[in-house]
């Protein structure tokens, strides 16, 4: 499904992804860790489009396609969703609308017919039960005035409804409490099937707990440094990350 | 330059000799002082270049008010539900379109130094315009609210002279009595493709304990100029929540003095202006807080399209006798034209301890962050551009009231946007 070869990306000049290569086929689900400033939410970023991030050598093929060639709206119509670490607040631009445009895209790229009014309440009503979330919040401003466990399970829910075919989720877990994480977690349980793969970029082995992952990486200086099961999140927990970086010089 | 002005004051004083004294004296102070320029700070980016060369003073009087009425009819907003409406057409009263005939006599003239008024004040509240509309408006208005007064009113202003016919003077002056509560929507339109120059003088007074809900909708023919002096006074306890929204035309300049001159009195002044094509938009607020534990809070929305410049300056000024004031202000432009210009000036001045005082201004482009999360989402960056813009002003029109006025002024602003994008996604 996704094909990163020997990407490397600077922002600013200076060079923050470096030789990255990373396989991930349908089905499977990746935790990428790795200390702050490794270049993780670099990663996320380069691969969702966002502007200010040079690509200077590598590719990345998302379902047979040149991803770095599509603009971010192209690579989220084509399957591709980000979970920021930090969700921006929109005042004026309400949930449900947000939602509603975003899932009638992806559905127009697909050769499919735009979503009435009743089945779009039903579908985004049975997500947020699942999210916890009140009713109320799809009325109110993209993230304004969220906390931000609120704004975590709101990047679930889009998450959920908008149904990509590969997830990157960016520290979704940090900030949340043990509920709350259980509550983010069953979202990606409920959306884990043969046809999906996710990356779950995170600091910490707790989300492991509850979303078990096929493969675990760790990112150090631009580069995976370290690849294994989910063994390794759990060495990671016990000895910090510098056994590794230094074998990343 | 004053001429044709010396010339309608003549007619004016000889309908009215008693006041020959006082129109004198104001007009002995407008030829003292000239136009303002844009060297005067508090002008500099008003619309007022090469105004001398314009006719400041009406060149007739129109005699036939009902054809006068009949052609107003055509340009009024719809009825507000619940509420009733007062009509004035290029100065008078049109009573045939009123629902309510307010109480109306002669407005007193203002003394050149009036109360407690220092320069800054005394030089904004008397300003050229003012003196200009104070001198000339034929029928000066005085509207009084008191419990027997309808509570909501719709207060509509139509200009139908031409430009070129001389500027249309209007003077008001509003008290709205103690304790007493209105809901007041004040709308000026004008004849559309007349290039009407309109210049509008209101004093309004809030007695002690009143509450005034006051939505300001100056929304003339898009070829139209509209000036505008507005002074409002709260006693003690009074409350004032003032909208403003300026959905654009050809020229503006509006200066508000605002005097919290009541214990405890407080203001909330929202305003949203939106400026396209070559458009120049500029309003000049002054809030003077004058008196002990009063508020402001101030929220200015700027957005500025095409070539269009849009400027607002918010002066906040805390007296020595104003200790324990609490004010905010947050004044935001948006540029999304090439050739745009936005300005958003904060003044704040304290000249007392113990007060609470926080503002912010800022001028941008649309927001890299939120238009990478909206695009991440699926938009096309036409959809989200729009949005963002729609978004930008919702922080005030999400406030209005009626539901009526808003639905139609969201209309207008979207027809004023004229992005197709935008009247997709509100239908």
């Amino acid at each position: 499904m996704l094909s990163i070869q020997d990407l490397h990306a600077t922002v600013g000049g200076r060079k923050v992804l470096d030789g990255l290569n990373l396989e991930v086929k349908a089905g499977e689900v990746h935790a990428i860790m790795g200390p702050n400033g490794s270049g993780k939410s670099t990663l996320s970023y380069v691969l969702a489009g966002r502007p200010g991030y040079e690509i200077t050598r590598g590719t990345v093929r998302f379902e047979g396609q040149d991803l770095l060639a599509m603009a971010p709206e192209e690579r989220a119509r084509a399957g591709l969703f980000l979970g920021f670490q930090y969700p921006v607040e929109i005042p004026g631009v309400n949930n449900a609308y947000l939602l509603k445009a975003g899932l009638n895209a992806i559905r127009q790229q697909r050769g499919e017919t735009e979503v009435d009014a009743f089945d779009f309440l039903n579908l985004v009503r049975s997500r947020m039960k699942l999210m916890q979330m009140d009713e109320a919040f799809l009325s109110r401003g993209v993230n304004e005035g969220f906390s931000g466990g609120e704004k975590k399970r709101n990047e679930i829910l889009q998450m959920l409804v908008l149904e990509p075919k590969l997830a990157l989720l960016d520290e979704t877990d940090s900030g949340l409490d043990i509920d709350a994480l259980k509550v983010v977690a069953r979202g990606i349980e409920t959306l884990r099937s043969p046809e999906r793969a996710f990356i779950l970029i995170t600091h910490y082995q707790r989300l492991l707990d509850h979303v078990q992952p096929d493969q675990v990486h760790v990112l150090a200086r631009g580069k995976i440094v370290r690849t294994g099961g989910r063994e390794l999140a759990l060495e990671l927990e016990q000895r910090g990350y510098d056994w590794l970086t230094g074998s990343a010089a | 330059m004053f001429g044709p002005v010396q010339k309608a004051l003549d007619q004016r004083i000889a309908i009215e000799p008693a006041r020959a004294a006082g129109l004198s004296d104001l007009f002995e102070l407008l030829q003292k002082q000239g136009l303002p320029q844009p060297r005067d700070e508090a002008w500099r980016y008003a619309p007022i270049r090469n105004l001398e060369s314009q006719p400041l003073a009406p060149s007739s009087d129109f005699s036939d008010r009902k054809a006068l009425d009949a052609l107003a009819l055509l340009q009024l907003p719809p009825l507000l539900p619940g509420y009733a409406r007062i009509v004035i057409v290029d100065g008078a009263i049109a009573a045939s379109l009123c629902d309510f005939v307010p109480t109306t006599r002669s407005s007193d003239l203002p003394t050149r130094t009036s109360g407690n008024a220092d320069k800054t004040t005394e030089t904004l509240t008397h300003n050229s315009f003012a003196l200009l509309g104070r001198l000339l408006a034929r029928s000066p208005l005085r509207i009084e609210l008191g419990s027997d007064s309808p509570p909501r009113l719709q207060c509509v202003f139509v200009t139908t002279r031409a430009g070129l016919s001389g500027m249309a003077p209007t003077q008001v002056e509003l008290q709205i009595h103690t304790s007493n509560r209105v809901d007041l929507v004040e709308e000026h339109v004008s004849l559309t493709g007349a290039g009407t120059f309109s210049n509008h003088v209101l004093d309004a007074s809030l007695g002690a304990n009143a509450n005034l809900a006051w939505t300001r909708v100056l929304a003339p023919a898009a070829d139209a100029r509209h000036f505008e002096t507005v002074h409002l006074t709260l006693a003690a306890g009074a409350a004032a929540h003032l909208t403003q929204l300026v959905p654009g035309n050809e020229a503006l300049r509006s200066t508000l003095i605002a005097s919290l001159s009541g214990a405890e009195s407080h203001l909330k002044l929202h305003s949203v202006v939106l400026g396209d094509g070559s458009q120049q938009l500029d309003q000049h607020v002054l809030i003077d807080h004058r008196a002990p534990g009063v508020r402001s809070d101030e929220i200015y929305r700027g957005l500025a399209t095409g070539r269009a410049r849009v400027s607002f300056t918010g002066h906040n000024r805390v007296l020595p006798s104003a200790p324990q004031t609490d004010t905010r202000q947050s004044l935001r432009s948006l540029i999304t034209g090439d050739g745009a210009e936005a300005i958003a000036r904060p003044q704040l001045e304290i000249l007392t301890d113990a007060v609470k005082a926080s503002h912010g201004a800022t001028v941008g482009t649309l927001d890299s962050g939120m238009m990478f999360y909206l695009l991440s989402r699926g938009l096309d960056p036409l959809t989200a551009q729009s949005l963002l813009k729609w978004a930008f002003l919702q922080d005030v029109l999400s406030h209005l009231q009626p539901a009526e006025l808003r639905s139609r002024i969201e209309s207008l602003l979207l027809a004023r946007l004229r992005d197709p994008k935008l009247m997709e996604l509100a239908r």
